[in-house]
């Protein structure tokens, strides 16, 4: 619409701005110059900025920019040198109150100026690469005012005072503390650090080291470390509230060093109340604090591991070597069990299950736990008398619970062929005499067992359950068929496969009559089904049920099978000589020994009277069927004396038979690893043989050599012609 | 056992089941096993993501955005403005957050600690250095970001003055692409006759893309005799003499390599 147009009043035509007067800089820079004072009189809400602006805007347009710059600078140095002396003049602690005032309006008053001289710090700041308004101004001040001779120690040391006074109790203005810390990190990290941060950390440094000498000398080490953990969460605290959070760590790392890493081995083996001491009297909350203390520290951990461990190895070694406790290997066992616990539960508790603390005690307890050669044997006892008698007042779970932990004590043991042997024997003893309180608990060790060494392990032990339960099978079916003869005495076979069950050699003893008959019946029953086979009595084992009468009573006497044969020679004669017991029956001098001992010289199982009356038995005594022999119960048990640990002669024989049983494992190692490496120096063959076997037992270094020896006199390896140290498969 | 129980299998809880084998007496007892046989049946159910198949569902176009015609409405309304701005006398209404959001001169002026951003003169703040109809068109782009305002000048003339002024006032209130806008039409309209003058300006206002501009059209037009005849060419001799031997040199650099004829040079002597 061209003939309506609205002709808004012509704009003047663009004039090149030119500066004529030459008064006007100064005209100009007068207008800003009592501006900013009055800014710094808190006097700004009655200027006008648009005005001030414009003038700053003209001045820069007409090419002022420098003397601008220049003048401002000068300004406000002026007006920072004044307020340099009425801070230099405050006293005491109105020092700090003072300096904090005047940098609020100091920056109060940037801000302002900034403003004005906007179009300034846009362009003419910009290309000629100077200062920005607002960081010139802090510049100035940190120059002028912090910087000045009068302030600047003054600065420090009132703010380091406050903070020693701080740290000895009192109470401080935390807020102006804030504001100054902050002035400073306003100012820039580098006068943060300079001019606060690092004498600070100096100060401290030294504060600390006397302190903590101080603690150490009228402290123990609980109290110690509660001081030491105290003073850090108040470094933390105070740093958190008026100072830069890059300090936390610094200023914590000086405690650190101070308080703990200086100190740390005097307080780890301080006598009466060090680690050792903490860790007897299961002190968890000290302990706790000290694994936290000192994960802060280099090496604290570590000197931790190192002296629990080997507290643990000698405490162990003192509880494996006493004699006193050796005595009764259940007490033993409990023993190591109750120690076990008593450091999972410090581990877990206090060193929140540290991997590596684990793992140094495991080393520290299978350690001593071998250096008792006997261990194996006790360990395996322990597990039998559980088997036999059961958990006291537990159920199913609590057994299994057991079962666990002696498993762990399992692991460490070194020579854990040792304890196959003696479990074998403990098993066979506690099947056949039907001893074991519970199938299942068995059947749970048997499994344990064979996730742990495998199956080779536990075969044989499976054949003897396997025996059993076809041995019952077998003995209802010989009664099924056996016809008549109801006067017989009745007898319960258990047939045992040779080679799973560790039976001694036993010459069979004279049977009495009535016991011959009906086990020559079963003898031919059984071999009617299975050819092929050979029967053997084991008649050092079994046991037999006697109805005898003393006196008018009549009682139910359990005995061995040897304590059998004697008595029912005293049905055809009143009095015997040793001489004519041991022609009738047959047994063995030792048995018979001790088979006499149990039946006449036990009180209240006396069923044979003895003369002379003395408590050995010599191969002159007479012995008398005992009509006076009363007992309270009508089933009287009559054990044989038998020593359930072993005695010298037979711990020796166990451990012949284990050596022995060694050598062909050691054997087959060796052909083993040399049928796949084929030529090999001695010393990586006996570091393989080791790691092969190392599951069962550690292999002494002679008896491997003297086996490669063996091996080659059978022509299974020969030495090299040229190294003598090298072997060479032959296959 | 339970008879029937339902459980979910999901990634927290791939598997279920029973921590202990079941003692095979307890279970003969319980008389499940038939023929030394046991049946357990179990149903599952299957859950499959749920597809998604495209229906009649009527289409939803994303609705345009409209806060620029909003803030457009607000140029001018009274009802709603908090500022009266006096610019020689004529008076224009505004509202302070919207000046301080497209001007950090407006913003420090307005919400600073000094006198305009009080009510103390009844909301009025006095505008000097710019004329009225500059400082409409100012305005008009702070509130709706174009020049359009600008159209209603036929004369060419005229346009390049405002255009001029308009730049001038952008430098200074910081409107910083209404500023680059100027410099670009600037750009495209440079003359013989006006050459001269846009530099100088371009060279105070700090508009650096209308300075290498110029300079591109001094240095290779052939008509440097027009230009120094022409009036601004003359005025800026006079203002900054300065600035005109930095020109020369800087034209200089750019015509030995695009061999223009230096007998300029010689006529320069004044």
């Amino acid at each position: 619409m061209n003939s309506q147009k609205k002709r808004s009043p012509k704009i003047e035509p663009f004039r090149h701005r030119v500066d004529a007067d030459p008064k006007s800089f100064d005209k100009s820079w007068k207008k800003l110059e009592d501006a900013i004072r009055e800014i710094y009189n808190h006097n700004a809400s009655g200027l006008s900025f648009e005005e001030l602006y414009r003038t700053a805007y003209n001045l820069v347009l007409h090419k002022h920019g420098l003397k601008l710059y220049d003048k401002l600078t000068e300004n406000l140095k002026g007006h920072l040198k004044e307020m340099c002396r009425s801070i230099e003049d405050a006293q005491g602690s109105l020092f700090l109150e003072e300096l904090q005032r005047r940098w609020a309006d100091h920056n109060k008053a940037l801000q302002m100026i900034r403003d004005i001289l906007m179009y300034m710090d846009r362009t003419f700041i910009t290309t000629n690469k100077k200062t920005p308004v607002f960081d010139l101004g802090l510049e100035l001040w940190r120059d002028i005012v912090v910087r000045a001779p009068k302030i600047h120690g003054r600065l420090l040391d009132t703010l380091l005072e406050l903070i020693h006074r701080e740290r000895m109790g009192e109470m401080i203005n935390r807020g102006l503390m804030r504001s100054t810390t902050k002035m400073l990190m306003d100012l820039g990290s580098s006068v943060y650090h300079d001019d606060f941060e690092k004498p600070f950390l100096e100060v401290s440094a030294s504060f600390y080291s006397g302190e903590s000498q101080q603690f150490i000398e009228c402290c123990d080490c609980g109290e110690y470390l509660k001081k030491a953990e105290r003073r850090l969460a108040e470094e933390l605290e105070r740093v958190s509230q008026y100072m830069d959070a890059k300090t936390a760590d610094k200023i914590t790392s000086v405690v650190d060093t101070e308080m703990l890493a200086n100190h740390m081995q005097r307080l780890i083996l301080m006598e009466n109340s060090g680690l050792v001491n903490m860790l007897v009297d299961d002190k968890h909350e000290d302990l706790s604090r000290m694994y936290n203390l000192f994960k802060r520290v280099p090496d604290g951990h570590s000197t931790i591991r190192s002296v629990m461990a080997s507290h643990v190895k000698e405490s162990g070694k003192a509880l494996v070597s006493d004699p006193e406790k050796i005595k009764d290997p259940v007490e033993f066992v409990q023993r190591l069990l109750n120690e076990k616990d008593k450091y999972d539960e410090i581990i877990s508790i206090s060193f929140s299950n540290d991997k590596a603390f684990q793992n140094a005690l495991n080393s520290s307890f299978e350690n001593f736990i071998n250096l008792n050669n006997r261990s194996p044997e006790f360990i395996s006892l322990f597990v039998d008398d559980k088997l036999r008698k059961g958990v006291k007042g537990a159920n199913e779970e609590d057994v299994e619970t057991v079962l666990d932990k002696v498993m762990m004590l399992f692991r460490y043991l070194q020579e854990k062929d040792v304890f196959e042997k003696y479990y074998k024997q403990h098993l066979a003893k506690r099947l056949l005499s039907g001893k074991t309180t519970s199938d299942e608990a068995e059947r749970s060790m048997l499994v344990k067992l064979k996730t742990e060494c495998g199956y080779q392990f536990t075969s044989k032990l499976e054949g003897m359950f396997n025996d059993l339960k076809t041995s019952h099978d077998t003995m209802q079916s010989f009664y099924a068929n056996l016809s008549g003869d109801t006067d017989s005495p009745t007898i319960s076979v258990q047939i045992l496969t040779t080679g799973s069950w560790p039976t001694q050699p036993c010459t069979p003893c004279k049977l009495p009559p009535e016991i011959v008959d009906i086990s020559e019946k079963f003898r031919a029953f059984y071999l009617g089904t299975h050819n092929g086979r050979r029967l053997t009595w084991q008649t050092n084992m079994g046991n037999a049920d006697i109805k005898a009468t003393f006196g008018g009573r009549r009682h139910e006497l359990n005995v061995s099978t040897y304590q059998m044969c004697v008595l029912m020679l005293f049905n055809s004669a009143d009095g015997l000589t040793y001489g004519d017991i041991e022609q009738a029956t047959g047994i063995p001098h030792a048995d018979l020994k001790r088979c006499l001992q149990s039946l006449a010289c036990v009180k209240g199982k006396n069923v044979l009277r003895k003369e002379p009356m003395s408590k050995d038995i010599s191969e002159d005594d007479t012995f008398y069927y005992n009509d006076k022999f009363t007992s309270k119960l009508v089933k009287v048990k009559i054990g044989t004396v038998v020593a359930q640990k072993e005695t010298e002669p037979e711990k020796l024989e166990t451990r012949q038979r284990v050596e022995e049983d060694r050598k062909p494992q050691i054997e087959a190692a060796i052909v083993r690893i040399m049928k796949s490496r084929r030529v090999l120096d001695h010393n990586s063959i006996i570091t393989e043989v080791t790691k092969q076997l190392q599951s069962r037992f550690l292999p002494n270094p002679v008896v491997i050599k003297k086996r490669i020896e063996s091996l080659i006199e059978r022509e299974f390896l020969e030495r090299d012609k040229v190294d003598r140290k090298m072997y060479r498969y032959l296959a | 056992m339970d008879g029937s129980t339902s459980r979910v299998f999901s990634q927290a809880f791939p598997a279920w089941g029973h921590l202990r084998f079941m003692r095979r007496r307890e279970l003969e007892e319980m008389g499940f096993v038939r023929d030394d046989r046991l049946t357990i049946e179990c149903v599952v159910n299957v859950v499959l993501d749920p597809v998604v198949t495209a229906g009649d569902a009527p289409e939803l176009d994303h609705p345009p955005s409209n806060i620029l015609g909003h803030l457009a409405g607000l140029l001018g309304d009274k009802g709603t403005a908090d500022v009266t701005l006096v610019v020689r006398g004529e008076e224009f209404a505004a509202h302070r957050a919207v000046l301080a959001m497209r001007s950090p001169v407006f913003k420090a002026a307005l919400y600073g600690p000094m006198k305009e951003s009080t009510d103390a003169n009844a909301g009025r703040v006095a505008i000097d250095g710019v004329e009225p109809a500059v400082f409409r068109a100012l305005l008009h782009f702070i509130y709706t970001d174009t020049t359009a305002a600008m159209d209603d000048l036929d004369d060419d003339d005229d346009t390049a003055q405002m255009i001029m002024h308009l730049l001038e006032a952008a430098d200074r209130y910081d409107v910083e692409r209404l500023k680059l806008i100027c410099e670009l039409m600037l750009c495209k309209s440079i003359a013989v006759d006006t050459v001269a003058a846009t530099l100088a300006m371009a060279d105070q206002h700090h508009c650096q893309k209308l300075k290498e501009a110029c300079i591109e059209f001094l240095a290779t037009s052939k008509k440097m005799e027009g230009v120094m005849e022409s009036q601004g060419y003359k005025k800026m001799k006079l203002s900054c003499p300065s600035f005109m031997v930095d020109l020369w040199e800087i034209i200089g650099r750019k015509m030995t390599s695009y061999s223009v004829i230096p007998n300029i040079y010689a006529r320069d002597k004044d």
